[in-house]
């Protein structure tokens, strides 16, 4: 399966397991490269999400397919630049990335083109501050400010 | 005279005991769940909660006279039936009249619940018109079987017919059965409560009723329950000779009801109304046949 | 009139102690504590015989039972579904998140404390509270509405100005 997968797509593939292909690609030939797994009947989309990576002032962008003929999870990874990162939907290859771009936009403040729930409300309604789930948004602090805490004493015995 | 005071304590009478038997169905589902149970009173605790809520909520004036129009209904049907030893409204209404007012209760919890606006009302009264219309068929065969057979319409000569142990149930038993297939749809149990149905249009009509209004709602049902078992033993299980009798009698088509109804699931409303026009409706053919070959 | 009086005294005494024993709670369920409802509800720790019993419209029930944290997005509905319920009404709050955050107390959509946007009657507090934790914060609740202490709808409507102030502060509406 690996060779069928090498034969099709330029970028760098790592074989963790028989089971488990990390594969990496350059940010422009995400969605082709997506397109080419579900040829090779990668046909199930399970997660498409971002982790964000502070010190290279990056966002790496995440789809894990599945295929459910041979037992494969194939991991696609790609990095997209902080500033104002927009990618291009992927609804159109797996229809259930919808909702998992909004919550790129509305956690990471990814912009999704070709998403028109992209950066809506959905969770966070009223939501005013960083994005809550990229690495230099200070959830303790946030919390603090704006949610009022019971004053009581502990007591260790 | 007294027949006159005993038609005003009728309905009072038949609260209690529809009380009484909502309290010892949810007595006997708790137990047949391996459960305590709530007291043999808690119908009447529920009622009086809800009619000393502070506030209420109105929708309109048809919101407000949907549960009165059910309550109001429900006493009259139960004027029509008889008691052992009274005839109460009968002479002036036979079996034929009692079919037609029994429907107005549910008409007027349609009218009500209509205009609340909740698209879950809606739906819930679409389904108890669309349920009505599967059992009544049954229900009219079934009846008028009886009427086939003593060749009077008349509720307080069938019960007066069958004294003794000349009872339609063992007499009539195709009939009987239709009967409380019939009997059984209308009450609402399992697999046939689909008109309620918390998990799907979360109680349909009841959806908007709350406080003083589901109290009327309340003691309207205590009083259905009591009018389809009461309306079952007269038809089918030969009335009774003193009250007592007919409250054990009640009691024991509660039970087998109950019976039913812990074991079932739920019917989609299609499935019910087809399942009404089918088996109930043939066998309850098949009595009337019967009935018909065989004379009196 | 004193005659009037202690009559109404006693009818109001009379009331509440047949209204505890009849309790719907509303089948609303925030977070994660509604797991400990089905055992509290089914055979084992029966709650229907204290008369309670789960209820699927706002309008019918009685106690709204806030199983565990409260993110921004559900307390707006949550405001929602208790304007919509008739007094009396009772809010038990369930679990440490409504007590003081629990576990999310550093979560940046969680609320901390229950109690400054609905008036809350009892606190049950344990993560989780186990059935027989609910069934006692029931039994308080019905001691409370007996001796008439578990005022919370009457102070809402009093001091409606000062939560739906801190409602706001969180909700921007």
């Amino acid at each position: 399966m690996v060779e069928e997968i090498k034969k099709v797509i330029k970028g760098e593939i790592l074989e963790k397991s028989p089971q488990r292909i990390i594969i990496k690609v350059k940010n422009d030939s995400f969605s082709s490269t997506l397109n080419a797994l579900k040829g090779l009947s990668f046909k199930r989309l399970t997660l498409f999400t971002a982790v964000d990576f502070v010190k290279d002032n990056q966002f790496e962008l995440v789809a894990l397919v599945y295929s459910n003929e041979n037992k494969i999870l194939a991991i696609v990874k790609t990095r997209i630049p902080k500033e104002n990162p927009e990618i291009e939907t992927i609804t159109n290859i797996y229809p259930n990335a919808f909702k998992y771009e909004v919550e790129l936009g509305e956690m990471f403040g990814i912009k999704v083109i070709g998403n028109p729930d992209s950066m809506k409300p959905f969770l966070l309604e009223g939501w005013e501050d960083l994005p809550p789930l990229r690495k230099d948004f200070d959830s303790i602090k946030y919390a603090t400010e704006h949610y009022e805490a019971r004053n009581v004493e502990v007591k260790y015995d | 005279m007294v027949e006159k005071l005993v038609l005003i304590l009728t309905p009072i009478f038949a609260f209690f005991v529809g009380i009484f038997l909502e309290g010892f169905k949810r007595k006997m589902v708790a137990r047949i769940h391996r459960r305590y149970g709530p007291p043999l009173h808690q119908p009447l605790l529920d009622i009086i909660k809800l009619l000393s809520k502070k506030e209420n909520i109105s929708h309109g004036v048809m919101f407000d006279l949907g549960p009165v129009i059910f309550v109001g209904a429900s006493i009259l049907t139960v004027l029509f039936l008889p008691l052992p030893h009274f005839k109460q409204l009968t002479p002036y209404g036979d079996l034929i009249a009692f079919l037609y007012i029994m429907v107005i209760g549910s008409l007027g919890m349609a009218l009500g619940a209509g205009e609340s606006g909740n698209p879950n009302a809606s739906i819930g009264i679409a389904r108890a018109l669309t349920l009505m219309l599967g059992y009544e068929l049954p229900l009219i065969i079934a009846g008028n079987t009886l009427v086939v057979r003593y060749g009077t319409t008349d509720l307080y000569k069938f019960m007066t017919l069958q004294s003794g142990f000349n009872w339609n149930l063992f007499l009539l038993p195709l009939t009987a059965i239709a009967g409380f297939i019939a009997t059984y749809g209308a009450m609402g149990e399992h697999p046939f409560d689909t008109v309620v149905a918390p998990q799907e249009v979360a109680t349909g009509p009841m959806v908007e009723y709350g406080g003083k209004h589901l109290g009327l709602l309340m003691i309207g049902h205590a009083i259905q329950v009591y009018i389809e078992t009461a309306f079952f033993t007269i038809l089918f299980l030969g009335g009774a000779s003193n009250i007592f009798t007919f409250i054990l009698k009640q009691l024991g088509v509660i039970i087998v009801m109950t019976l039913f109804d812990t074991v079932f699931p739920r019917f989609r409303i299609e499935n019910a109304v087809r399942y009404f026009w089918r088996w109930p409706t043939l066998i309850a053919l098949l009595g009337l046949l019967i009935v018909y070959i065989g004379g009196k | 009139m004193e005659l009037q009086e202690t009559l109404e005294e006693g009818y109001v005494e009379i009331l509440d102690h047949l209204r505890k024993r009849s309790l719907w709670m509303l089948h609303y369920c925030t977070a994660c504590g509604a797991v400990e409802l089905p055992p509290t509800i089914t055979s084992r720790f029966d709650a229907e015989r204290f008369g309670i019993a789960p209820f699927v419209t706002s309008r019918q029930s009685d106690i709204l039972l806030v199983t565990g944290y409260i993110n921004i997005k559900t307390l707006k509905r949550l405001v929602t579904v208790y304007e919509q319920m008739l007094p009396p009404k009772y809010v038990i709050g369930f679990g440490s998140c409504t007590i003081n955050g629990g576990i999310y107390w550093d979560s940046y959509a969680v609320v901390k404390r229950l109690d400054l946007y609905l008036p809350v009657d009892v606190y049950i507090a344990g993560c989780m509270p186990t059935p027989m934790a609910v069934l006692e914060g029931f039994r308080t609740l019905m001691k409370l509405i007996d001796e008439g202490k578990a005022n919370g709808w009457r102070k809402y409507i009093e001091n409606y100005d000062y939560y739906k102030a801190n409602q706001r502060k969180v909700l921007k509406w």
